[in-house]
């Protein structure tokens, strides 16, 4: 099986990824860190890892449904608090985002999702600043890559111990972590609106998005060599369309340059700059 | 021979805590009588500098080694920096014995691939010495030198005893390759066809998202892993060994006897 060739060495990675958290959490001062839990296995996941790496009194999952959400999807992120003990709230965003929505006329899906999104990163970084913790990212690689997430919204964090694993690896990492069988079985949402799936909305699988990622990108196949493992040519071009499209969403904004040290561009220096 | 290999974290371009640590890591050195103290590359201020190269690069001859040199009265000290040497920097490694430095590598081959911008920054150094220490024949490389045949060539050419590798290694892997049995398997070829100890001392700790995985380690000439560090995280490994095995490897398998030194092929 071609999606093979993205097999993980769990118990390394899982290591990795704890000290990743512990460390890069530790080394600003900081010991806690706040995360959005949403039932779903990327956020599950990372509430596992964030929990080994601190302490379960150290992580805090924040619930942040909205009345259409669905009742199983809280009903999985309690399964989480209640596996690995980490501190919780249910702060239900129902209230914010229909003041928010209902000053406009009318508000498509798409600019809803993003609201929700977005409200729920207000909530997150606000937490933060309450428990004097760092926001841990939840956007898996897959994701990331198509773009497939609100920038601002739910792509903003301090730091994201996944996004570098295919949806693939966060299923071979989250059986290695013994998650709760609901949350591994139950088909990928965004859980926005009522009904919604991600593969649906896609319109392709996330085994074959993540094996046409991996050969474009990490084996750096062109569009043609992918085509010939069997993908048809049109969907492996609008993947990598979509990749290319969305680059502005993984990065800051762009500055202007006049002086000979702009930001970012010739003023490079790490974040971990002194830590 | 007693050595000890100190895998350290390190704050990026803090120098002053840096060698702090450092101090540390050889008093502990010496109290459990060890020789030697093998530190990574760019211990004294940390890898992914960008732009800091130009605050942190100091003068081979800088004060910030003083206290270094008093303790290598006692013990030999290997450690990565970032040299300072009329307007152009180096990533280097001194090796310091009783009282003084008496070798500074600059690393030959810096990487500007992938992820890395060493070549952006730095200024290579053009050849590679081996020196004779109180242990044997010393030759020093520095991370991606060891990736050059050519570097290992003067290595073996030189008939080296203990080769040190000073690493500031990142971890990755896929489901094919992982990082470290990379460096078991460059190590192992050179132990085995040189007849030479390996010492290999990587860092560990994050910059932004890229972890060094540590896994320092001790090999002899039969290319075994004698002593090995855990991964990712601060260890002080101390190996003891014999250096009577490397006569005994070299005998068994005298490959620079019948090495043309100045081969070329044509």
């Amino acid at each position: 099986m071609i999606i093979d060739k993205l097999k993980l060495d769990c118990s390394i990675v899982s290591k990795y990824l704890i000290e990743f958290v512990k460390q890069e959490i530790v080394k600003t001062g900081l010991k806690k860190a706040v995360l959005g839990l949403s039932g779903g296995i990327d956020s599950s996941l990372a509430a596992y890892i964030a929990k080994e790496a601190l302490g379960k009194e150290n992580v805090y999952g924040i619930m942040m449904p909205y009345r259409s959400s669905s009742k199983d999807s809280l009903n999985d992120a309690m399964k989480v608090v209640e596996d690995t003990g980490i501190n919780y709230k249910i702060f239900e965003i129902t209230k914010p985002a229909d003041a928010y929505i209902n000053s406009f006329d009318k508000m498509s899906n798409l600019r809803k999702g993003n609201v929700f999104a977005r409200l729920r990163m207000i909530t997150l970084f606000d937490h933060s600043s309450e428990y004097s913790a760092l926001v841990v990212g939840t956007s898996n690689k897959t994701e990331l890559l198509l773009g497939y997430g609100t920038w601002y919204g739910d792509m903003a964090s301090c730091l994201n111990p996944i996004g570098d694993l295919y949806k693939n690896q966060i299923y071979q990492l989250s059986r290695y972590f013994n998650l709760p069988k609901s949350i591994l079985e139950k088909k990928p949402s965004a859980d926005l609106w009522v009904g919604q799936s991600d593969e649906d909305e896609l319109g392709f699988s996330y085994d074959d998005a993540d094996v046409i990622l991996y050969h474009l990108f990490d084996l750096r196949f062109s569009v043609d060599e992918v085509a010939a493992l069997g993908f048809d040519k049109e969907l492996v071009e609008a993947i990598a369309n979509r990749v290319r499209k969305n680059q502005f969403k993984r990065l800051p904004p762009i500055i202007a340059k006049i002086s000979k040290r702009t930001i970012n561009i010739d003023f490079r220096y790490l974040r971990d700059w002194g830590l | 021979m007693r050595a000890a290999l100190c895998q350290i974290d390190t704050i990026l371009g803090n120098k002053d805590r840096n060698i702090i640590k450092i101090n540390h890591h050889i008093d502990k050195a010496i109290f459990e009588q060890c020789q030697l103290a093998v530190f990574p590359e760019l211990a004294v201020t940390g890898y992914g500098l960008r732009d800091l190269v130009y605050d942190v690069g100091i003068d081979s001859n800088s004060e910030i080694f003083n206290q270094l040199k008093e303790k290598s009265r006692k013990i030999d000290i290997l450690l990565g920096y970032v040299e300072h040497d009329s307007g152009y920097f180096y990533n280097s490694a001194v090796y310091i014995s009783d009282g003084e430095i008496v070798y500074n590598y600059r690393k030959n081959f810096l990487p500007d691939y992938g992820m890395f911008e060493e070549g952006r920054y730095f200024t290579a150094g053009d050849y590679v010495e081996t020196i004779n220490t109180k242990f044997g024949r010393v030759s020093v490389l520095i991370c991606e030198d060891m990736f050059h045949i050519s570097a290992q060539n003067v290595a073996l050419k030189n008939n080296t005893d203990i080769l040190i590798i000073l690493s500031a290694s990142p971890f990755w892997m896929d489901s094919s390759s992982i990082k470290p049995t990379l460096w078991h398997s460059v190590a192992s070829n050179f132990a085995r066809l040189s007849g030479s100890y390996v010492l290999f001392a990587n860092r560990v700790g994050f910059e932004d998202g890229v972890g060094f995985f540590g896994g320092s380690f001790v090999m002899n000439p039969s290319g075994i892993i004698i002593k090995e560090a855990e991964l990712f995280k601060e260890e002080l490994i101390i190996s003891e060994f014999d250096t009577n095995d490397i006569k005994r490897a070299k005998w068994a398998m005298p490959g620079l006897k019948n090495e043309v030194l100045d081969y070329d092929y044509r």
